[in-house]
């Protein structure tokens, strides 16, 4: 007779594994008119089914545009090679755009899906805003204080919720047309850089919005944690944070910076504030 | 710990009636029109998140309604280690929002930190027994207080069971002192699937631990019923209800509904069938 833990590893391969075993199969009965294994199948496809619903709901523009039988496919292979490991079902499918970069342009039946995997990946991007945690308030005032001193440096704070993404299709807008319902057939795929930001605004309901290549590697710095001297330096030569006011303004008004640390200048972090 | 000193009774919430699963897609609704419904359940791993639309419109309904709190993600009878993180944020839930108490499955949902978000059935012996009663009781020493444990559906049965589902429910919920959460729904497609009396299962289940009934839909696959929570409650499973409402008197009742939800107003019309059953003179115990 084996152990509990001996029959729940069991359990847990044949699931991973997608199928019923022998070993556990050997372990259980089914009701009077079914085998073992047709009953474990049940909880095979309960957990393969639970994971597939989940990446429907998480990614319903890329079901679209690939078709609800290709989206299955892609999803059982994605699910095969990518077990849960939270017991937060909204966190499965993080990496079903990276998985979809790498396998579609090895499908010749998938040629004409080439911007894809970063529609995905901007799904990801707007469903994980949805989920992500609250900012608080913002002071202005004390932003618009320390900008005007020469001797504190500013490390500007994201948005939980913001997100950064480039591609050469205009993906924000391909998942717009898709999500109104308006994407027409003959629809033109215009390549180019597309800078796009995904952010809670207002309300619960996450933003895209595209920016140009000026704002967004500015704004990509901001996230990589580099303070607003380093930033204006490297953007126009100058150390002064006040050539930087009209960034600072719109990313704020749009709910892209929660807050900002300071510290003084030519002095390590240990003094470091928050607001 | 006394039977009733289950999570919550400090509150002074009181459970009564038919209430409602709480789903994100409902919500707004039910933040507008207050429909009138005695409290609502919330699945609390949904709403787990420190901001956004979940928590907000749970914050939002908490003012106007009595809450329980069911989770998924205890993994009560896995051979894994309790997740005390897990517990710590569910006991920082418990103080914020004050639910009139906190249920679980008796069931596994994890090993070697895979999650497979299906409710996986147990073998039915002492080693499991003791194995699910210590952790019960660890998590109720954590949250300070009783939980409720729920019987879920079962497919199969393994061999080397030592007793029925209903002898291992009630041996569990007496060595850990805990209360039972009876899910109607799954004794129904359990008593079908695997062959028993689904009343016989009932009665001979401590009934004073009995806190709160589930009722839910059900789909018919290939012959087998399957836990769907898809669909309306099925005639026998309304009829299973009444007979059980017969033998152990009113108790708080949930309708819950997951997969293809329907408007809020049908939701609300199957807890008024419940409402009614639990209000009939012969409900009485």
């Amino acid at each position: 007779m084996p152990s509990l833990r001996e029959t729940q590893d069991l359990f847990a391969r044949a699931l991973l594994r997608g199928e019923p075993t022998p070993e556990l199969a050997a372990l259980v009965r089914g009701p009077a008119d079914r085998s073992a294994h047709d009953s474990i199948a049940v909880y095979v496809r309960n957990y393969r089914g639970s994971l597939h619903r989940a990446l429907e709901e998480t990614y319903p523009v890329t079901r679209s545009l690939v078709g609800e039988n290709y989206f299955t496919l892609l999803a059982s292979h994605y699910i095969a090679g990518h077990p849960s490991t939270s017991r937060n079902l909204n966190a499965y499918g993080a990496r079903f755009g990276e998985f979809l970069q790498e396998i579609l342009p090895t499908r010749p039946e998938a040629a004409h899906l080439e911007y894809v995997a970063d529609v995905a990946k901007l799904e990801w991007c707007w469903y994980w805003s949805y989920h992500a945690a609250d900012n608080g308030p913002f002071d202005f005032d004390a932003l618009a204080q320390v900008m005007a001193s020469e001797e504190i440096d500013i490390r500007l704070l994201p948005s939980r919720s913001l997100s950064l993404i480039s591609s050469p299709y205009p993906v924000h807008e391909i998942w717009s047309l898709v999500r109104s319902g308006s994407l027409e057939a003959g629809y033109i795929l215009r390549r180019g850089d597309y800078r796009i930001v995904v952010s809670r605004t207002d309300g619960f309901i996450p933003r895209i919005r595209a920016v140009s290549r000026e704002f967004w590697d500015i704004l990509r710095r901001v996230v990589d944690g580099d303070s607003l001297k380093q930033i204006c330096l490297d953007h126009s030569g100058e150390d002064d944070p006040e050539a930087l006011v009209g960034f600072v303004a719109e990313a704020v008004r749009s709910r892209w910076i929660a807050g900002f640390e300071t510290h003084a200048c030519g002095q390590g972090g240990d003094d470091r504030e928050s607001a | 710990m006394r039977p009733d000193a289950q999570l919550g009774a400090a509150t002074g919430d009181s459970i009564s009636g038919a209430g409602i699963g709480l789903r994100a897609a409902h919500a707004y609704e039910i933040i507008d029109s207050r429909p009138d419904v005695p409290w609502f359940e919330v699945l609390i791993d949904n709403h787990m998140a420190d901001g956004g639309f979940p928590l907000r419109s749970l914050e939002r309904v908490r003012e106007d309604y009595p809450i329980t709190l069911h989770c998924v993600g205890l993994s009560i009878g896995s051979t894994d280690p309790l997740d005390f993180a897990y517990l710590e944020k569910l006991r920082t839930f418990i103080q914020r929002f004050e639910p009139a108490w906190v249920s679980e499955h008796l069931c596994w949902t994890s090993a070697h930190g895979h999650y497979f978000h299906d409710l996986l059935p147990l073998p039915y012996t002492e080693e499991t027994i003791a194995h699910v009663a210590r952790r019960i009781e660890a998590v109720q020493e954590f949250l300070g207080g009783q939980i409720l444990v729920e019987n879920v559906s079962s497919y199969l049965t393994f061999a080397d069971s030592e007793m029925s589902e209903a002898e291992f429910l009630s041996a569990v919920s007496v060595r850990a002192d805990c209360l039972i959460l009876l899910d109607i729904n799954n004794v129904f497609v359990s008593s079908e699937n695997l062959g028993y009396d689904p009343l016989g299962y009932v009665s001979s289940l401590p009934s004073g631990r009995i806190r709160e009934a589930h009722l839910g839909g059900h789909e018919v696959r290939d012959g087998l019923l399957l836990d769907a929570h898809g669909s309306a409650v099925a005639d026998p499973v309304w009829d299973l209800f009444e007979q059980v409402t017969s033998l152990i008197g009113p108790i708080p009742t949930l309708v819950e509904w997951d997969n293809d939800l329907p408007p809020f107003s049908v939701l609300r019309d199957q807890a008024r069938r419940a409402s009614d059953i639990l209000s009939r003179p012969d409900a009485e115990p």
